[in-house]
């Protein structure tokens, strides 16, 4: 169904109550982004975009029905405008693999919550430096560029380093749940 | 044809990073559409790589006599302001501002109208700025604050002058602790027309001098929409009374770079038709290292071309 085409006549949200909605959910909207355009600040693009779509579309919200997969739906929407507009100018997921994961995805909801929860575990069991150069990339938000700098290796060294940090932490999670069953 | 783990993974990792090439990239997108199990480890990996850039719950220890215990967490409230700008930060103090206030700190897209009705290139402004929060419009007041022309590593955005953060204090307060330079200008929206839905965008550009040393400093953006006479709120208002008095907020915060590189930060804020004053609220942080007591006072930290605009046509 077309998020933007719902019949049924609601009560429409007020901008608090929207709000506070949005609150809840725009760490999930962010996340569910990432897997289509995982580079955060283009997903904090398309989440802005969501937003706006949103607030636009507000009256149409059923409060009777969840918040969460009714803005997923926005978000799915503009990440596909997202991929569209960029299409040519850089490497990024085709539209109809994007459909794909998006679908799987929702499948995979709850063993990736699962996934989710052994990360700390795992993350907390890495070496320091790869944990400070983890925490310093994604946590604080520095440049590839100036962490090289920093540390005194190549931006390709450093690529290198934080991919075998995300596989030794894939490789964690998967020791965990196969554990855990 | 699927093509071997041991070559899938590198492919997917370089994708997150944005290392790969078209060719590469050909290459994964066909192994995904084509391989039901790349799409599984797909999704496993990045939703890893996903949470650690957004769930910052991941970085507070479970342990409370971890020595690193206060630290991150005391990261994971900076770093909430950074994914999740709806959350707002004035003074120093994270404010938990669900309680009475809305927070909407979005930029809008480009579809929309924008009316200039405020723009400050600090050519003629006064050279320094009057203490604490501003009782009525035009003037900039708040931390110490002055006009500079231009230095040897930061020339103005625009025109002959900036503004110049000095300290996280103004020495007519003498606060006790602050790392944060704060500056405030209020604007008096009660005589916009209603014209529907609209938001009001506050616009600020930042720069930051020379590295001196090892402290790491952010900006920050924050716009507070008030619907009440100004003298409604208490005497000695401070960030933390106008906030609880307001109807809407956003703030976003942008760690800056060394350099004299110009650095725009933006937010948006719905605008209801009640709204009769914007509290326009600039900073500084200093964000490393945290200080027990004393305030900051900063080494080459400016601020030019603030603008204003409303948003039509929501």
């Amino acid at each position: 169904m077309d998020p933007m085409n719902s019949n049924a006549p609601v009560q429409p949200l007020t901008q608090e109550q929207f709000m506070r909605l949005f609150l809840e959910t725009e760490r999930e909207l962010l996340r569910y982004v990432m897997a289509l355009i995982p580079n955060p600040s283009d997903a904090r693009d398309v989440v802005q975009e969501t937003a706006v779509a949103l607030w636009r579309a507000v009256e149409k919200y059923d409060p009777s029905r969840p918040f969460g997969p009714w803005a997923c739906r926005f978000a799915l929407n503009e990440a596909r405008l997202h991929l569209r507009s960029e299409a040519r100018r850089r490497v990024q997921l085709e539209e109809d693999v994007a459909e794909l994961l998006d679908a799987r995805r929702v499948e995979l909801a709850k063993p990736l919550d699962t996934r989710r929860e052994h990360l700390r575990d795992c993350l907390e069991r890495l070496p320091e430096d790869q944990r400070e150069l983890v925490r310093d990339y994604y946590f604080n938000d520095e440049k590839i560029e100036h962490l090289a700098t920093r540390i005194g290796r190549g931006t390709e060294a450093v690529y290198k380093s934080l991919q075998r940090i995300r596989q030794t932490l894939h490789h964690c999670i998967e020791r965990k749940i196969h554990a855990q069953t | 044809m699927n093509i071997p783990r041991h070559e899938l993974i590198p492919l997917i990792h370089g994708f997150l990073d944005g290392t790969l090439d078209p060719e590469q990239a050909a290459s994964l997108n066909a192994q995904l559409r084509a391989d039901s199990e790349a799409r599984d480890l797909y999704l496993q990996l990045t939703d890893t790589h996903s949470c650690l850039a957004v769930d910052e719950g991941l970085w507070i220890h479970r342990s409370t006599g971890s020595p690193h215990a206060e630290t991150d967490l005391t990261r994971a409230r900076r770093f909430s302001q950074k994914t999740l700008p709806l959350t707002a930060a004035a003074a120093g103090v994270i404010l938990g501002i669900l309680c009475s206030s809305m927070v909407f700190a979005y930029v809008a897209p480009a579809r929309h109208r924008a009316r200039n009705i405020f723009a400050e290139g600090f050519e003629s402004a006064p050279q320094k700025t009057t203490p604490g929060i501003p009782r009525s419009p035009g003037t900039w007041s708040g931390d110490e604050a002055g006009v500079s022309v231009s230095t040897r590593a930061v020339q103005p955005h625009s025109g002959q002058r900036m503004l110049q953060f000095l300290s996280a204090t103004h020495p007519n307060e003498n606060s006790p602790r602050s790392l944060w330079g704060d500056i405030y200008r209020v604007i008096d929206l009660s005589t916009l027309a209603d014209s529907g839905k609209r938001a009001v965008r506050v616009s600020a550009w930042f720069a930051q001098g020379p590295k001196a040393d090892d402290r790491k400093f952010s900006c920050s953006v924050h716009a507070i929409l008030l619907e009440k006479e100004l003298n409604a709120l208490p005497e000695r208002a401070d960030i933390a009374e106008l906030l609880r008095h307001s109807a809407a907020s956003a703030s976003r915060k942008v760690a800056l770079s060394s350099g004299g590189t110009w650095k725009e930060v933006a937010v948006d804020v719905p605008l209801s038709p009640q709204t009769r004053y914007l509290v326009l609220h600039l900073a500084i942080a200093q964000d490393q290292p945290q200080l027990s007591s004393g305030s900051v006072n900063f080494p080459g930290h400016f601020v030019d071309d603030v603008q204003v605009s409303i948003l039509d046509g929501l």
